[in-house]
């Protein structure tokens, strides 16, 4: 609950908000794999059906009317995958498709214009929420900022001396910094301090630790 | 006779030794060979010589004056090259020879090294990598079309490692440009040398062998504490002993303190300051991390005599002699008998003086190493170093080089690698798909249209993208190594490098210590960290990523002769006498195994259920039974072991429980079905991918950055685990990932020297107790900081039992 707002954090490591029935996907670099092949180095060739499914579930399973990528959706120049992006989303006309850019994202505007996809620098949400790629500076107190840009994770050490790196939601202040969507993606460790909180994704479920 | 070397051995007043001699000989015969000494006996001389008279013989017989290259001298370090250059020039200037001598390393500038390719000199001392980037040059099969002779310095230290198959590589290619080509190799004594010789001269070679067979005296002595009791039971930084390190250092003139890693060296240096702050000014550090301004200024100080001691790292291993040198103190093990004796050889240069060695145990337990070196010593036991075989990602990344260079004939090369020793098993197929792999990025038969790598013109591949080739020739090498920044003051100076990871972990404003020296982080400016001297007293000692390797199996082998004699009546060592009170509290909490029994401990604490067993039989071999051990258990009851081993015995630890007794022991260390298990084993699975991390980095998979330019390729960084992850997932049978797997058997797991130990252990009497508390034994297995893992849960329901247990929380 953030400024009397439900937020769910999934673990399929993306946040929906109920209210507004928006689902928020973060750092996905869709055509990583397809880029690094481009530029010479050997990678296997991957389906990207297999990627795009995984949203696909998502929007099957909730009430989803629009879908916020908080920056970081396509890792590089235009490949291929781009287009079988465009063709997927297509197929979910009722949905609208909105992108707050992130470093990542440096296809030229006209691209985004022929897409379906909405391109805005930030979004503020009823409630006070703002979702954006990376913190917007001076935002008031009373907002939450939702962010992605650094693929948070934690370290968990369990019983018996295992230990295991997991993807996080994090919660400093009033930002929570959400998982990169992308399977094919690093994670940058954070560790936990006084004001922060931190739930990791640990299979199927979501769980503060 | 060779005049050359008559003249100037006269002028200085030495008698050449018979192995110079013999060498001399062979050369002129026009052999190749391989001369087997230790340093400081001239073996440098045995072959330059040799070379010298070829080279005006030849001359004299011809009238062609253009300038070739004559000769290649290829040595492992550039520290190697440098003294090498120094003694050939100067031979050189004395008999006023116009024999062009240069130096051809990483450190050589862009428009000396253009000098070199327009107008060659005779003679270029280089590295295995040079030799490779020369190969990825426009023109380089005339570049080598004359060259008579390939000399590869410390070849011991190449042969074990994927530098060696660089060198093979090289050496096969300038073969076929010019089969008059002669090779010398200089090696170190080691176990297979008839075999390292073989490599490198080739299959069928009609070489000689030259050895010195000249002995050197060395002195071990062990440093031991005053007494056993308040001596800790684990540990790897030795410094409780630092009090009498000193006081040994102060016996001599000037003493190299070796440590295993520049972390540790780190330490001890800013210690010895701290406690002794006389010591400014005449100790200095030196590791492979600092920058050669410090580090050519640490040898310089050491030849001229200036120095008291040297903290370093296996940066002054090799070759270079600093005549003041006079004591070796090695700190913790040295894991090897033969890098112990090497270093021991760093001290009394020169071959009438004996060498002293001191060695620093880090723990109780490794008190007993003294006396297994002792042993080893005198035994002659010495390790031999394996050869790669077999390594695809070093074949890929050199046939993209001579795609760089003058293009590949495939077929051809494909003849001239079969007769290498490293890749004389590889298939036709195997061939054709390391070069598919470079061509469409995988197999043939895939849509890969996105994909131009190489581009066959007049039936010769080449590389036509300019900056595809200029990225290769930067990542050309067998040695990976992390994202590095440099480290500077404000004014400029470079002090060294530091791995990226460790700087990400400090902030503004903190100090930490590196080169010797306090330092406080300024600021970060994309790949250089700026800092400034600290007030402050407290700081970080950086860790650096590698140089975590494990004991020899041939020490492992002295270790366990030193642990048969606890039980000695007489002739014990001075070392095991004083070891006596740890055994006595040993047995005093479980029981002190015979010279037949086998020792297996279970303890419970908090951590959880832990498993000790015994088997002295070395690290690798310990890895190994663990992971057997830990699948058979899971097969009896589901379970997730963390498992920590050393060179005397290996820890499984568990949140499930187990009913150990000794039919169920009986069971899980029985001989049969031992290689089934092994493999089904899911950890062959996580030690291959740790070994794919440089896979992937020599096959030109991970892409390192050009030097300074980091943003523009920022969009090219991953790590291997992902390249690790996709070839799993989408192309399991791929070479490279194969590869990866064969590496974990051959030189992690090593099979064949499991069986025996399992074998050995089926004689034994199991001795099974349950201590209440960890025993003397047990201390140094659980405070190992390196852990496996092992798990026959997969990883959904390994999550499902954290999730349980943090849901308990």
């Amino acid at each position: 609950m953030l400024n009397g707002r439900e937020v769910l954090l999934l673990p399929q490591k993306a946040v929906f908000i109920p209210q507004d029935e928006i689902l928020i996907i973060s750092d996905w670099h869709l055509g990583k794999l397809a880029h690094f092949r481009k530029e010479g180095l050997l990678v296997p060739s991957v389906p990207v059906a297999d990627e795009l499914n995984r949203l696909g579930e998502l929007l099957e399973s909730l009430p989803v009317k629009k879908v916020v990528f908080l920056g970081d959706l396509f890792h590089s120049r235009w490949n291929t995958e781009w287009d079988a992006f465009i063709l997927y989303i297509h197929s979910f006309s009722h949905i609208r498709f909105v992108l707050t850019k992130g470093n990542h994202d440096i296809l030229p505007d006209e691209i985004f214009k022929e897409s379906s996809i909405q391109l805005l620098d930030q979004i503020e949400l009823e409630g006070g929420i703002v979702l954006s790629h990376e913190p917007v500076k001076n935002l008031s107190d009373d907002k939450i900022n939702l962010v992605g840009h650094i693929h948070p994770g934690c370290m968990i050490t369990g019983q018996g001396r295992q230990q295991f790196r997991l993807p996080c939601f994090h919660l400093e202040n009033n930002i929570l910094t959400v998982p990169a969507f992308g399977k094919w993606t690093g994670l940058h460790m954070l560790k936990k301090t006084g004001n922060t909180r931190i739930f990791a994704v640990v299979n199927d479920a979501v769980l503060e630790v | 006779m060779n005049e050359f070397a008559e003249v100037w051995f006269a002028n200085q007043g030495w008698k050449p030794h018979h192995f110079q001699e013999e060498t001399w000989r062979k050369m002129a015969q026009g052999k190749s060979g391989l001369l087997n000494a230790p340093t400081g006996f001239g073996k440098t001389f045995a072959i330059w010589f040799g070379i010298l008279e070829h080279y005006y013989r030849q001359r004299d017989q011809k009238k062609n004056r253009k300038n070739t290259l004559h000769s290649l001298w290829i040595t492992p370090l550039r520290a190697l090259s440098k003294e090498i250059h120094k003694a050939a020039s100067g031979v050189s200037d004395d008999l006023e020879l116009d024999y062009r001598v240069e130096l051809r390393t990483g450190d050589t500038s862009v428009s000396a090294r253009q000098k070199q390719r327009k107008n060659p000199p005779h003679s270029l001392i280089t590295t295995p990598e040079s030799v490779h980037l020369l190969l990825a040059t426009k023109g380089s099969t005339a570049y080598f079309e004359n060259l008579e002779f390939i000399v590869v310095d410390e070849w011991h230290e190449l042969l074990g490692s994927k530098r060696g198959v660089l060198m093979e590589l090289a050496m096969s290619r300038i073969k076929a440009i010019n089969p008059k080509l002669k090779i010398w190799g200089i090696s170190a004594t080691i176990g297979n040398l008839e075999e390292a010789q073989e490599i490198l001269l080739g299959k069928n070679h009609k070489g000689v062998m030259v050895k010195a067979n000249l002995k050197k005296k060395v002195e071990i002595r062990t440093i031991l504490p005053d007494n056993i009791e308040t001596f800790p039971w684990a540990g790897h930084l030795g410094i409780k002993l630092l009090d009498k390190v000193v006081d040994v250092v102060n016996q001599y003139n000037s003493t190299l303190i070796f440590t295993n890693t520049r972390s540790q060296s780190e330490i001890w240096y800013q210690q010895i300051i701290t406690k002794y702050p006389e010591f400014a000014g005449i100790l200095a550090i030196h590791h492979g991390s600092l920058s050669d301004e410090i580090r050519v200024w640490v040898e310089n100080a050491l030849h001229e005599g200036r120095l008291k001691a040297v903290v370093c790292t296996s940066s002054l291993d090799l070759g270079v002699d600093f005549r003041p040198v006079d004591c070796v103190i090695q700190i913790g093990s040295p894991k090897g008998v033969a890098r112990f004796l090497q270093r021991a050889g760093r001290s009394g240069h020169r071959p009438d003086e004996t060498s002293y060695i001191y060695f620093v145990p880090t723990n109780s337990l490794e008190i007993i190493e003294g006396d297994s070196l002792k042993y080893a010593v005198a035994d002659k036991i010495l390790e031999q170093r394996m050869p790669y075989i077999r390594s695809f990602d070093v074949l890929i990344q050199y046939l993209m080089t001579l795609a760089v260079g003058d293009g590949l004939d495939a077929q051809r090369v494909y003849e001239e690698i079969k007769n290498t020793h490293c890749f004389d098993s590889v298939t036709e197929e195997e061939y054709y798909e390391c070069l598919s792999m470079l061509i469409h990025g995988g197999k043939t038969l895939s849509a890969y249209e996105e994909f131009h790598r190489l581009v066959l013109k007049d039936n010769l591949y080449v590389v036509e993208s300019k900056k595809l080739a200029m990225r290769h020739r930067l990542s050309i090498g067998a040695i990976v190594s992390d994202v590095m920044m440099s480290v500077k003051f404000l004014g400029g100076k470079y002090l060294g490098s530091i791995e990226e990871s460790f700087i990400a972990k400090l902030r503004k404003g903190d100090v930490f210590w590196f080169a010797g020296r306090q330092l406080e982080l300024l600021h970060i400016r994309a790949m250089e960290v700026f800092v400034k001297a600290a007030a402050k007293k407290k700081g970080v000692v950086p860790s650096w990523m590698g140089g975590r390797f494990s004991i020899s199996p041939d020490l492992g082998l002295a270790i366990r002769h030193s642990f048969r004699s606890i039980h000695a009546v007489r002739n014990k060592s001075h070392e095991i006498k004083f070891l006596q009170p740890l055994f006595n509290e040993q047995a005093k909490r479980s029981v002190l195994p015979e010279e037949d029994e086998l020792l297996i401990e279970y303890i419970h604490t908090r951590y959880g259920h832990h498993l000790f067993i015994y088997p002295f039989e070395g690290k690798l071999v310990h890895e190994g039974m663990a992971q057997v051990l830990a699948y058979r258990l899971g097969l009896i009851k589901p379970a997730t072991f963390s498992i920590s081993s050393t060179e005397y015995g290996f820890e499984l630890l568990s949140s499930t429980e187990y009913a150990i007794d000794e039919a169920l022991l009986n069971t899980i260390l029985s001989v049969g079905n031992l290689h089934e298990d092994l493999t089904s084993g899911i950890n062959v699975r996580e030690m291959a991918r740790r070994r794919f991390r440089d896979i992937a980095g020599i096959a030109g998979l991970v892409f390192q950055g050009y030097p300074g330019k980091e943003m523009k390729t920022k969009h090219l960084q991953a790590n291997a685990g992902l390249f690790f992850n996709v070839f799993e997932e989408y192309d399991s049978k791929n070479l490279l990932l194969r590869q990866a797997y064969d590496e974990v058997f051959d030189f992690q797991l090593e099979e064949g020297r499991m069986q025996l130990a399992f074998r050995r252990i089926n004689d034994h009497k199991i001795v099974l107790s349950f201590p209440d508390t960890l025993t003397p034994f047990a201390f140094p297995v659980f405070s190992e900081s390196f852990r496996e893992k092992y798990s026959n849960e997969d990883w959904q329901s390994r999550l499902e039992t954290l999730k349980n247990q943090i849901a308990a929380k």
